[in-house]
């Protein structure tokens, strides 16, 4: 992305966040070759570094393809406010010890932080969490779980992932139990069952 | 004397019903309709039709993170949790907060309930099925427990005059143990659901599927808009496309201009004349203010739910009866049942996947009892019939799939798998020793004595859920579903929230509460046609039947006061 509009969105980005950002930071997020991934909301629970690394994790399991991804949502406040306010403290310890260890072992393997890595790199790390997650018995599912549960439920739940990636009829007056796929509104999955 | 004679009058009604729930909202209208100028009392909150249903029309994106109650907040509903379904946002307004009704438990007893008026009627699973002569006659052929007193032929005309008012929709399939209703056109089964019917029906000469019967109405009915499938039925409706107090009973109650609602007021007793040995009415704890009043009638019905009306009972002592009024038996507290369920099986199937179905339908299927009815079970007595359904998987699956980024976000947008669940629902013996006593050492908030249960799942029980895990698996697979497995969660009794058996019905005082009429044997005045009437649980959702016994016995009653008999 060029400069001037990398300029201009992350000034937007600081104007919906209710902050102002001076020049030097500004400057300082351009100039750096691995610059850190401006917030897109005001953690209150999480530290910088952890709100960063939640966003960077959602972003890369639901990406902006044509249509919105999981920041755009605002999925990574969603996944803030499910771990501070719904879970209870035992499991936000362990949400947040695991963030850590996420970091600690994408360190280990490619030498960087993971909000440092380029797209390609972040999702491959992912997968590879992905296929550890789904092969962990029950009770014993790292943190990755949690965080692709909380950003698939983010979106999906959202207006733009229930009307707009789903479809979604508040009232649908009628029943059909079984009718062609192509036949029961625009084909999707419903949101809601 | 004059003042107080005047205050008398004023407080004098009379009936009073006690509870404005499922049965208490059918004693109101049924008693008001015949005349009687009636006064209705629940212990909680007003709550007006729709006016007063704050979440009915949320959308998932306008509810707080996902529905999910914060757990700060879940400190207060400890045991109301044990459901895993109650407590959401789109809901918790409806259930207590355990750290205000506090009860205790000798042995695990989930107490599931809402204080307000209405009651479980606003937030019941609305499944209507008849009990039969298999299950009036279960106790007297088994020579278990008590005979009930009545058998079908008694309720027969009342089921029928409950369903044409409230609307029930279902396909009649005419059997006798489950006997058809006067029923609204059905819902529809789904594409894998009819598969599994027609191999049902193939494979297994004694076992049928059919669509759930359900409170919900199809087509408009009695005033109220037909059911419009958005499956929010727990939230109120807006429609009043389910029964509910609300939507049905309490309308038509108000209407005839005899009811006197009176929320907030809890009863804490009936009171009794030794000369007349007859209720002269309850005395009544004002839930907001703390003022303790009395209200006199002709006729007392108890209809605050089994265990709450039981315990107004227990609570009610004299002299004249030292251990709670109709308790000359010992029999009042004990007998608790539910129903056990959480048992069954599931599975997966290949095909259909050009299929898909339309709307949210707040139903499922149900397989009819087939154990027990004309061969017996070498392991256990009475049955269970199962509920359940299929659908495709939806987009929360993904979480325990593969995949992430686009790939993930193409496949969600189409509909995963088909499966199918079938779940038991079982019928429990009645036990004297399963029970619940007050607890005159620990008080609530308003300073009145708590409930202690005692309770728990027995060999029978236990010997039936292992059927109900086997048969299941074995109709799965015989329709070609993979990858079947069983499951076995039995959780504590009163999961079910049918609580039944607390004054059961019988012949004979010695060994009953209530007589066939419902009336309390000793203190014939006084009517309990809640779940604590049961005899025994057969193994059908109960919310019918109070109904049916409720307009009977109410029938009963009016007719008596007018011989001069009460």
């Amino acid at each position: 992305m060029e400069n001037i509009k990398r300029r201009e969105a992350i000034r937007r980005t600081a104007w919906i966040m209710g902050g102002v950002l001076s020049a030097p930071t500004i400057a300082g997020i351009l100039n750096g070759c691995t610059p850190k991934p401006e917030l897109t909301w005001t953690p209150s629970f999480f530290p910088e570094d952890q709100a960063r690394l939640v966003m960077e994790i959602s972003e890369t399991i639901i990406p902006k393809t044509d249509t919105a991804g999981a920041k755009e949502i605002g999925v990574p406040g969603f996944i803030e406010e499910m771990v501070s306010i719904v879970w209870d403290e035992d499991r936000r310890k362990e949400f947040t010890d695991g963030l850590m260890k996420f970091n600690e072992e994408c360190k280990q393997e490619t030498g960087d932080d993971f909000v440092a890595l380029d797209a390609a790199k972040k999702k491959e790390f992912c997968q590879k969490k992905d296929a550890e997650a789904k092969a962990a018995p029950w009770g014993q599912k790292p943190v990755f779980w949690s965080l692709k549960e909380l950003t698939i439920v983010g979106y999906y739940t959202s207006e733009h992932g229930a009307t707009e990636e789903l479809q979604y009829i508040a009232i649908p007056v009628e029943q059909h139990g079984c009718q062609p796929l192509s036949e029961t509104g625009n084909g999707k999955t419903w949101a809601t069952s | 004397m004059n003042i107080n004679n005047k205050a008398k009058a004023q407080n004098t009604y009379d009936a009073i019903v006690v509870g404005t729930g499922i049965s208490g909202g059918w004693a109101a209208k049924e008693l008001t309709e015949k005349g009687l100028k009636t006064l209705v009392l629940d212990r909680g909150r007003n709550v007006e039709h729709v006016k007063d249903y704050p979440t009915m029309n949320l959308n998932p994106w306008e509810l707080p993170h996902d529905d999910q109650v914060p757990a700060e907040e879940r400190k207060d509903y400890e045991k109301q949790l044990r459901t895993g379904y109650t407590i959401r946002e789109s809901t918790k307004h409806w259930w207590i907060k355990d750290s205000e009704h506090p009860y205790s438990e000798t042995k695990r007893f989930d107490w599931i309930r809402g204080y307000h008026v209405g009651g479980r009627s606003i937030m019941w699973g609305r499944q209507s099925y008849r009990l039969s002569d298999l299950d009036f006659e279960a106790n007297a052929k088994d020579g278990i427990a008590v005979d009930w007193p009545i058998r079908y032929k008694d309720l027969e005309p009342w089921y029928e005059y409950a369903e044409k008012w409230i609307g029930v929709s279902g396909r009649k399939e005419g059997l006798a143990h489950l006997p058809d209703g006067s029923f609204l056109p059905p819902m529809e089964l789904n594409c894998l659901e009819e598969h599994v019917r027609d191999s049902i029906s193939q494979n297994f000469e004694d076992r049928l599927l059919t669509i759930g019967r359900t409170a919900n109405i199809t087509v408009n009915h009695n005033g109220r808009a037909h059911c419009h499938y958005r499956n929010l039925c727990m939230r109120g409706c807006p429609f009043g496309g389910y029964f509910s107090s609300q939507s049905s009973t309490l309308p038509a109650a108000m209407a005839t201009g005899n009811m006197t609602l009176r929320p907030h007021s809890i009863v804490t007793e009936v009171m009794y004349d030794p000369e007349t040995k007859k209720a002269t009415g309850v005395r009544v704890q004002d839930a907001e203010t703390g003022e303790v009043q009395e209200f006199y009638s002709k006729i007392v019905f108890l209809n605050a739910s089994a265990i709450a009306s039981t315990y107004i009972l227990l609570n009610s002592k004299s002299e004249y009866h030292p251990n709670g009024m109709g308790n000359l038996s010992g029999e009042l507290g004990r007998n608790l049942m539910d129903h056990h369920f959480k048992a069954g099986a599931e599975g997966d199937y290949d095909g259909f996947e050009d299929m898909y179905y339309h709307g949210r339908r707040p139903n499922g299927i149900y397989i009819p009892r087939f154990r027990n009815i004309n061969e017996k079970h070498p392991d256990f007595i009475r049955g269970y019939g199962y509920q359940g359904g299929a659908s495709r998987q939806e987009w929360r699956s993904a979480i325990a799939e593969l995949g992430i980024g686009e790939e993930l976000k193409e496949d969600i947008k189409t509909p995963g798998k088909w499966r199918m669940g079938l779940m038991g629902f079982g019928e429990m013996l009645p036990y004297h020793e399963n029970k619940m006593e007050i607890n005159p050492d620990k008080l609530d908030k308003h300073g009145l004595p708590t409930i202690t249960f005692d309770c728990e799942f027995k060999d029978n029980e236990l010997a039936m859920r292992k059927d109900m895990q086997a048969s299941a698996a074995e109709m799965l697979e015989k329709a070609g579903l993979k990858n079947v497995r069983t499951y076995d969660n039995i959780g504590g009794p009163g999961l079910g929230i049918h609580e039944m058996g607390t004054a059961r019905m019988g012949r004979d005082p010695r060994t009953s509460v209530l007589n066939g009429n419902n009336q309390v044997h000793e203190v014939q005045n006084v009517f309990v046609t809640d779940g604590a009437a049961m005899t025994s649980s057969a193994c059908q959702n109960p919310s019918l039947t109070y109904m049916a016994l409720t307009a009977r016995a109410a029938d009963f009653a009016v007719n008596e006061l007018k011989k001069g008999n009460l």
